[in-house]
């Protein structure tokens, strides 16, 4: 079948409503809310939440969720989806061939409002697909070399991709014309990160047991620089930019932040466990928040990497990527929670309750939490969102890892009595009647003679 | 001990029984039938069998509040230090905190690397968690001799105990020098017999080196020869030292970590099913110890002053 062909088939609107909410601005253009992966959004909403609607894929998992207006828009294994924000109900559907769930990222030209998201069919390979909001036609259509995973980002007028040979792509998302490509070390899976006039990607080669962070120059993706670990570190996190430096986390239990200009190593700040690539860091002016894999959650120093709190949560963060909602800091555990912490202690003040399905990538809207639950045990993937609980109730529970001396002494001694009495009592019984062992007895016999 | 015992005596102060001696030295009548096992002699080879040196072990710590409550203490005493430095867990390295060398040195070179990461900050904190260690099992291994020759005296043992001390840091720094080397050449075997091949190390350090906290403090003897004796007991026939050694490296390495209540936590503040875990484990590690110590005591005669050539 002919590519045109089969891309005008691919994006047949299943369900054709009215679009005209999506001219609205984007309030979460893309993975972590912006090109820089910020994951702050000042205005979010506050916790305590309660659930607002879930909404399940016809099959396999779905994407994180971007939020224009009052459509949440997220890619799944056939479709990319519009819902309602407030109700969760589907309100478009766009056929998709198939290949890796990623992020999507919407932009804005003066003319469109352009939805970017990776598109891969059998036998013709991956693409980079650009959609008119304003009428759900597909505008354009560019072929990547390899299959994609990373996400899409996009920074003005330009989205960027990159794919799992370590091609990076700035396509014009207007026309879908390739600005420029690069090449980084292998794959990637987290979208580039776009600040200070450079892309920041974040690869991996796993042949090689490399891993690299990957800084080119936005207009002409000239490389400015780049940082790989020793080896054997294998994996580094999404970056995340902003304010003359970027920052990932790395598999050698290290964040570690660079300054933008030239890459000079600013400063690093070790955590209990390694980062994962789907995952970033989220960075408000003075602070960074970053979750390794293990569930610590961390506030560090922005300038100088000291790490102000860490709350270990004892669940892994396995898709979720800490995001600022207002006064608190919220993130995804493995077991299906979503979980808030006070900025300024690391306190947990709310957790909800588990759900089937790790929790992935967080969106916020000025009302509603959007997270994204992986597939489990035959329950497909899906959209939870949550909205502020007036009724709720706040808890405040300190991390783990904070020495509690009631707990640490009471249970030390409960535990030293019950164990010391429990061998002690049977063990000098059978002892006594024993004896000592027989070389002992005889030592003193001889010393008799 | 009396001054009428030490007099007279060679390095050793101590005469291992004779088989003759051993035979007829248990009242088979005043034993009770189901542990008579526990009060017979070395048997034809001289080494006490493996079951009877860990009940013997175990007999010799459990029946000792001093033997229980210093190692007790010590594992408590660790944590505390160690989450002062920045430790935050997981909680299934109290199983360990108490463990011999080589075992320990792998989980002190672990805890190292847990609170300061692959620097040479790690490395320091490993050093002096090797000398703590080092000094913690100098006294118990005191301790645990006197009550084996069943004079238990609490402050004599632990200044005999000290006399280990040199020993036991030579001990820990060729277990982690081994460790060490074992991490550069093992990963080049693959995952699976990396992991094989970690066990096999300790275990040969195990069964050469275990003997080593009994000799030293028995026979007084330098460094380089108390290694070497410890050495030349393990390669006697009839040992089957290499089995206890294997026995020993598969209870206290997986198992007891794998089985530990809530052993993955990231806490500094265990639980109450915890601790009781680890202050067990604890006393297994010292049965262990005093199962070394029981065993050499045993053969201590019989240990060649020279190495043995091999039949050709």
């Amino acid at each position: 079948m002919p590519f045109a062909a089969l891309a005008a088939v691919a994006l047949a609107v299943v369900l054709a409503r009215p679009v005209g909410a999506q001219q609205a601005a984007p309030v979460w253009s893309q993975f972590q809310g912006g090109p820089g992966h910020s994951g702050v959004l000042e205005d979010g909403p506050q916790p305590p939440y309660r659930p607002l609607w879930t909404f399940r894929a016809s099959r396999g998992a779905l994407s994180g969720a971007v939020i224009m207006g009052d459509v949440v828009i997220s890619v799944g294994r056939s479709a990319v989806y519009g819902i309602d924000l407030a109700t969760g109900e589907r309100r478009w559907q766009l056929f998709r061939n198939g290949g890796p769930i990623s992020m999507p990222a919407v932009g804005v030209t003066p003319n469109r409002q352009v939805l970017a998201f990776v598109d891969e069919a059998e036998g013709i390979g991956a693409s980079l697909v650009g959609v008119d909001l304003s009428d759900m036609r597909e505008v354009w259509r560019t072929p990547l070399e390899a299959t994609s995973r990373s996400g899409v980002t996009v920074e003005g007028a330009t989205a960027f991709v990159a794919d799992d040979d370590g091609n990076v792509y700035a396509v014009n998302i207007a026309t879908g014309a390739i600005r420029w490509t690069a090449k980084g070390v292998g794959e990637v899976l987290a979208p580039p990160a776009v600040s200070d006039g450079n892309v920041y990607v974040s690869g991996r080669d796993p042949d090689s047991l490399r891993a690299q962070l990957l800084a080119l120059d936005e207009g002409t993706g000239r490389k400015e620089w780049e940082f790989s670990p020793q080896v054997g570190v294998t994996t580094v996190s999404g970056p995340s930019a902003g304010d003359g430096s970027v920052v990932a986390g790395f598999a050698d239990r290290m964040v570690r932040s660079f300054v933008a200009d030239g890459g000079e190593e600013r400063w690093g700040s070790l955590t209990i466990s390694l980062f994962l690539p789907a995952t970033a860091p989220a960075i408000q002016p003075g602070t960074v928040f970053v979750a390794d894999v293990s569930g610590g959650l961390y506030r560090l120093n922005s300038q100088t990497g000291h790490r102000d709190w860490g709350h270990q949560n004892n669940d892994l963060v396995v898709g979720s990527s800490p995001v600022v909602s207002g006064g608190a800091v919220l993130l995804g555990l493995d077991d299906g929670r979503l979980v808030a912490f006070d900025p300024a202690s690391g306190d947990l003040v709310w957790q909800g309750a588990p759900s089937p399905g790790s929790i992935g990538p967080i969106a916020l809207s000025p009302d509603v939490v959007v997270a994204a639950v992986a597939a489990e045990g035959g329950i497909p993937g899906g959209l939870v969102a949550f909205e502020h609980d007036p009724e709720g109730t706040l808890v405040r529970v300190s991390s783990p890892t904070e020495v509690d001396p009631g707990r640490l002494f009471g249970n030390y001694a409960i535990a030293l009595v019950v164990t010391a009495l429990v061998l002690l009592v049977p063990l000098r019984l059978l002892a006594r009647r024993l004896g000592p062992p027989a070389f002992a007895g005889e030592e003193e016999e001889e010393d008799a003679e | 001990m009396s001054k009428k015992r030490r007099k007279g005596k060679g390095r050793s102060g101590y005469r291992g029984p004779t088989r003759a001696e051993v035979q007829a030295t248990p009242a088979r009548s005043e034993v009770p039938p189901l542990f008579g096992w526990l009060s017979r002699g070395t048997g034809d080879s001289g080494w006490p069998s493996i079951p009877r040196s860990l009940a013997r072990g175990a007999l010799t710590v459990g029946s000792s509040p001093v033997l229980l409550l210093v190692p007790f203490l010590f594992v408590f005493t660790a944590w505390v230090g160690l989450v002062m430095l920045g430790l935050e867990g997981p909680v299934w390295l109290l199983a360990n905190m108490a463990a011999l060398p080589p075992v320990g040195t792998f989980f002190d070179l672990a805890i190292g690397e847990n609170i300061f990461g692959a620097s040479p900050l790690a490395l320091t904190a490993t050093a002096g968690l090797i000398i703590a260690r080092s000094a913690f099992l100098a006294a118990v291994s005191g301790l645990i001799v006197e009550a084996l020759e069943g004079t238990p005296s609490g402050s004599a043992g632990l200044r005999r105990g000290s006399r280990a001390l040199p020993a036991l840091l030579a001990v820990n720094v060729i277990s982690f020098s081994a460790i060490l080397a074992s991490r550069l050449v093992l990963p080049f075997l693959g995952p699976q017999f990396a992991f094989l091949g970690s066990i096999l190390v300790l275990a040969a350090l195990v069964y050469y080196l275990a003997a080593v906290p009994a000799a030293a403090i028995r026979e007084g003897r330098g460094v380089q020869e108390t290694v070497r004796r410890s050495a030349r007991a393990a390669a006697m026939p009839g040992s089957r030292h290499l089995i206890l050694s294997v026995i020993y490296v598969f209870v206290a390495y997986p198992p007891l970590i794998l089985f530990t209540p809530h052993g993955n936590q990231l806490s500094v503040n265990p639980l109450l099913a915890t601790w009781i875990y680890a202050l067990v484990a604890t006393f297994i590690h010292m049965s262990f110890l005093a199962a070394f110590c029981y065993r050499w005591m045993a053969i201590e005669p019989e240990v060649p002053a020279q190495p043995v050539p091999r039949r050709r």
